[in-house]
């Protein structure tokens, strides 16, 4: 986890990074920080700020192929260029911070038990605490995306608890 | 009309290409409300397929069935849609101290 993760530039401006280890062991982040790194991209989609684009190459050990993931839509571009602006990719904390933003934002748009835990307003999204907490420590799985099942039995285990607001 | 094509095309993928970054909590509940509507789309087409199959057993295949069909198509994407609207619109908390 201490190797750097190494990044180059295309002519053209997109970036890739080269990451020591793979997705699931992506390291866990502080719930209020995947909290503001949220609110940055929320920030930045409203500001239309748009980003380059990204891949990132998950090195494996015992000669497997590297698994890259591709950020090429607008949106993820522009959420993860919010992360970087707070948190460098580059460093190991700003990527699981932008890894686990990114799956968040894909587990609730595909697992409909998340529908009650977060609504929305003019001022932004507010989560439940346990989905949060969940998110920010939860193990990802090696196409960098929550288990569903696996991140649920977590948040059946700590509930109730009060919410919050980026 | 056809020298107007290209144009046409041009101010399309400008329209395409100038679309603003989604709000990730709009992104995802779109995509949410979508699942769920196809959930339920695919849902009721099976029902009506068993319904139709059965029909069909007993009567034989009735006459004007493609039309049918089309227009149900229309009705349905309309059906989705309203639906993908409404769970948005039911997701979304009344804005406060307004």
């Amino acid at each position: 986890m201490s190797a750097a993760i190494g990044v180059a530039e295309s002519p053209e401006g997109a970036l890739a990074y080269a990451i020591p280890f793979p997705p699931e062991a992506t390291p866990p982040v502080r719930p209020q920080a995947l909290l503001e790194a949220w609110a940055a991209a929320r920030a930045a989609a409203g500001a239309g700020r748009y980003g380059p684009a990204r891949r990132f190459l998950f090195l494996r050990g015992g000669g497997e192929e590297p698994l890259a993931l591709d950020l090429a839509d607008p949106d993820a571009r522009c959420w993860a260029e919010a992360v970087d602006a707070a948190s460098p990719l580059d460093r190991a904390q700003g990527l699981a911070l932008c890894l686990r933003l990114l799956a968040l934002i894909d587990l609730l748009g595909r697992a409909s038990w998340t529908r009650g835990l977060f609504v929305l307003d003019r001022e932004g999204a507010e989560f439940h605490p346990a989905l949060l907490a969940a998110a920010a420590t939860a193990p990802l799985d090696a196409t960098a995306r929550f288990d569903a099942a696996l991140l649920r039995e977590r948040l059946t285990a700590s509930l109730p608890a009060r919410t919050t607001r980026p | 009309m056809t020298r107007l094509a290209p144009a046409v095309l041009l101010l399309a993928l400008a329209a395409c290409a100038a679309r603003p970054p989604a709000d990730p909590a709009e992104a995802a509940l779109l995509a949410a409300c979508r699942a769920e509507a196809d959930r339920v789309m695919a849902a009721r087409e099976r029902a009506q397929l068993m319904r139709a199959d059965e029909r069909e057993a007993q009567v034989g295949a009735l006459e004007g069935g493609s039309v049918r069909r089309g227009t149900d198509a229309l009705g349905e994407r309309f059906e989705r849609d309203r639906m993908v609207a409404d769970c948005i619109a039911g997701n979304r908390r009344a804005p406060r101290g307004n």
